[in-house]
């Protein structure tokens, strides 16, 4: 009788062991950062729910990870403190890699390859860069269309800079003439200009960025990220992902299908 | 942990926007804070001695402009008014939203401060021949000025702290130029910088009050 009861309460010790440990093994959320309303990247579709092009990657990640995914609106320029301090796992938000980044954050490999571009009203006498002199150019603050549009302030004559949160506020200042012309992302602003015909983009600047998602220098995440990110290339899920985003297949030596080695900090 | 928020070389990369920042917060606030005292001097005397109908529009404006939070009023401002064809630059409009909300608080400072100065003080004025502005410039006025020191400072800090909400229409305020070069860096250090210029400025400020009302607060 005695011995049953000691062995009763072993099973249970045991059982109740196993269920604490099946609780701290259940894996946490993958928490991914994104400035929400950055078109088509990560943006609230009307029905209130997130979509994009990064939150199907998110979610097709996360899935290959084992991990529950938790979506965080974020805007951009509060990415890289999001990271750093660890409140994020994962930032993605169409973000270029840079020699400047890559010194304080890390980046899987990069799946994406961008350029800037010149947006304008249609009625504009813009047509190109070289029409800037002395007029107001909108770009996003910290992004590296401000970077660029900063280097290239006095070669051009751009009268003034207006750094601003996102597209939709730059958008507003646009229509109200505040600023001439907006310096942003060009696959942002081609799919954001599809429908709006007063809106025209009058040149593509070719800066040869390119897209990766961003985390702390020190995350254990990065690596099993990274090697899920190229399997996902492998089995064709990003060519997927573009065609369904931007109509068409993505070049067939483009970073979107192509494994690539992580960047390092140079 | 140090070299991620406490960056030096980070740092002296920033401070030239950081600097420009600083510059415009302090244009910023300071022409708010004037328009401010201004208007609420104003808006306390029509409210007081103004004709009753106008004495009512003052007392609309002065609770309006009390509940309306100022972030709202700024991009209403901002946003909404170039819709009816009035376009005003980012820092135009951060002055006038600030001032419009200051000016409010200011007038309602300004009127308690006159209710304070004893009635008996306008009759011996009265007695002693004195027209109505002049009772009001050299009798009532000065007093109340020293009561209302304190409260008017208290509330010139809260100006120049909401100056800090400009950044939300592009203007290149001190903690909007932080934002950017925090961006541009990918490091918090800006920022951490930034809270530091914001304290340099308005803990004198905060104490200055202190003193202020021990030394007015205390009935002579």
């Amino acid at each position: 009788m005695g011995r049953y009861t000691f062995m009763r309460g072993a099973w249970a010790l045991l059982l109740a062991g196993l269920l604490i440990a099946g609780q701290s093994l259940r894996a946490e959320p993958l928490v991914v950062g994104a400035n929400i309303g950055n078109v088509p990247w990560e943006f609230q579709a009307r029905d209130g729910q997130y979509v994009g092009f990064e939150i199907d990657l998110a979610r097709a990640l996360a899935e290959a990870l084992g991990r529950e995914l938790e979506l965080r609106n974020i805007p951009f320029n509060g990415l890289f403190a999001a990271v750093q301090s660890g409140r994020i796992d994962v930032a993605a938000s169409s973000i270029s890699v840079t020699p400047q980044r890559l010194g304080q954050v890390a980046f899987t490999q990069p799946f994406y390859d961008s350029d800037q571009s010149l947006t304008v009203l249609k009625a504009s006498p813009v047509e190109s860069l070289e029409d800037l002199k002395g007029r107001r150019v909108g770009v996003d603050t910290g992004s590296t269309g401000d970077i660029w549009a900063t280097a290239a302030q006095e070669r051009y004559g751009i009268g003034a800079l207006a750094r601003y949160e996102g597209l939709a506020p730059a958008m507003l200042d646009l229509q109200s003439r505040r600023i001439d012309a907006y310096l942003s992302d060009i696959p942002s602003l081609l799919y954001y200009a599809k429908d709006k015909p007063f809106l025209r983009i009058a040149e593509r600047i070719e800066t040869g960025e390119r897209y990766a998602l961003m985390l702390a220098k020190d995350s254990a995440v990065l690596e099993p990220l990274d090697a899920a990110l190229s399997e996902l290339k492998r089995k064709g899920t990003l060519a997927a992902l573009h065609e369904k985003w931007f109509g068409q297949a993505p070049a067939a030596d483009s970073s979107t299908v192509t494994v690539l080695p992580r960047p390092k900090a140079p | 942990m140090l070299e991620t928020f406490f960056n030096g070389e980070v740092l002296l990369r920033a401070w030239p926007l950081l600097w420009e920042g600083l510059l415009l917060t302090l244009q910023l606030g300071a022409l708010s804070i004037v328009l401010g005292w201004l208007g609420g001097l104003a808006l306390a005397l029509l409210g007081l001695y103004g004709p009753a109908p106008l004495r009512i529009l003052v007392r609309a404006y002065v609770d309006v402009f009390r509940a309306l939070p100022v972030l709202v009023l700024l991009i209403l401002v901002y946003y909404a008014l170039p819709f009816v064809g009035l376009s005003l630059s980012a820092f135009a409009s951060a002055t006038l939203a600030l001032a419009a909300v200051s000016s409010a608080y200011t007038s309602e400072i300004v009127r308690a401060g006159i209710e304070a100065v004893p009635e008996g003080q306008s009759e011996a004025g009265r007695v002693l021949g004195l027209s109505f502005p002049q009772i009001l410039r050299l009798i009532v006025l000065p007093q109340a000025f020293r009561l209302v020191i304190p409260p008017l400072t208290g509330n010139s800090i809260n100006v120049l702290k909401d100056t800090a909400l400009a950044s939300v229409v592009a203007m290149p305020d001190l903690l909007k130029q932080a934002t950017q070069a925090q961006a541009l860096e990918a490091n918090p250090t800006p920022l951490i910088a930034a809270a530091g210029l914001y304290l340099l400025i308005l803990l004198p400020l905060v104490a200055m009050v202190r003193r202020l009302e021990r030394r007015l607060g205390r009935p002579s």
